[in-house]
């Protein structure tokens, strides 16, 4: 079971979350123009490292909120979270 | 707030379960008024509710403040117009109490920018309180209950045997939780089970 550190409530188990893919992820600036192929890289690529990666979570069954959190995608260690909109800390690689 | 009792349901018809004097008494609270209050700790309704209430909220998640007794540990009723407000979410707070918190708080809501919504019959409220009560809650808990990590006037959503519930250590040895009123009776088997080897 992971163990993922809510900025709001500390940290909880798994259960209590949903997962929210990889952060950061700009919703395109004219979304009218893009052509099917940007629409649909947009929507479905994602970086995929191997490694530490920044991702979204929602608390769902806590505090109901979005945040950001840095995960190592080889051995789920978890490191710091952060609040949207506000600084990214660095990643701990 | 007003309840209706001649046509009022409460989930569990008031059910009680161990006693007083056992290692445990859990028992449903019928009728519990709730409110969901949303309100911006930086903005000017902030302060106006903090004002109207008398209380002073806490932003920070998992706090309660209150002004009054909270449970009730036998029959005894708790005073009337206390508030205790539950922090579950950096602008979001559970008001439940025996104040007419709704009529507290129209002023404020004409106002300022904030939400108010009656939330009473989407909860119920379920009192475990005894020596063991701490033990019984354990059984389905994922969180950590000891006193240094969940102190007396901390409260905590999460799920309990997989109902979602906000739970609120209100004194010593005594546990509220306001499980969703469909997962009540669900729950409620859960607890009575779980307390079979102390009773
Ligand atoms: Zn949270």
């Amino acid at each position: 079971m992971l163990h993922i550190p809510c900025p709001y409530c500390g940290p909880r188990d798994e259960t209590e979350f949903h997962y929210g893919s990889e952060a950061h992820v700009a919703y395109p600036e004219n979304s009218a123009n893009l052509t099917d192929e940007e629409w649909a890289k947009f929507v479905f690529i994602r970086s995929n490292p191997k490694g530490w990666m920044a991702e979204r979570w929602v608390h769902s069954a806590g505090c109901r909120r979005w945040f950001n959190v840095w995960r190592n995608t080889i051995n789920h260690e978890f490191g710091p979270s952060y609040k949207p909109f506000t600084q990214q800390p660095k990643s701990p690689a | 707030m007003t309840v209706n009792l001649e046509f009022a349901k409460s989930p569990l018809g008031g059910a009680k379960h161990g006693g007083l004097d056992k290692a445990v008494l859990i028992q449903e609270v019928p009728f519990t008024p709730g409110f969901d209050l949303r309100v911006d700790p930086d903005s000017s309704g902030f302060a106006a509710v903090n004002q109207a209430l008398g209380l002073n909220l806490n932003p920070k998640v998992g706090t309660v403040v209150r002004n009054n007794a909270a449970c009730i540990v036998g029959d005894e009723l708790p005073a009337a117009g206390g508030i205790s407000a539950l922090c579950l979410g950096p602008d979001w707070w559970y008001l439940t109490g025996t104040a007419d918190i709704q009529e507290l708080l129209k002023p404020v809501q004409e106002a300022h920018h904030i939400s108010l919504v009656d939330v009473s019959s989407q909860r119920t409220k379920i009192e475990v309180y005894g020596p063991n009560a701490k033990d019984v809650l354990e059984h389905y808990w994922e969180q950590d209950l000891r006193d240094e990590h969940f102190p007396i006037d901390a409260c905590s959503q999460g799920v309990l045997a997989k109902a979602p519930l906000i739970m609120w250590h209100c004194c010593e040895n005594c546990y509220l939780l306001f499980p969703r009123a469909s997962f009540a009776k669900h729950l409620w088997t859960a607890l009575t089970d779980a307390s079979v080897e102390y009773l």
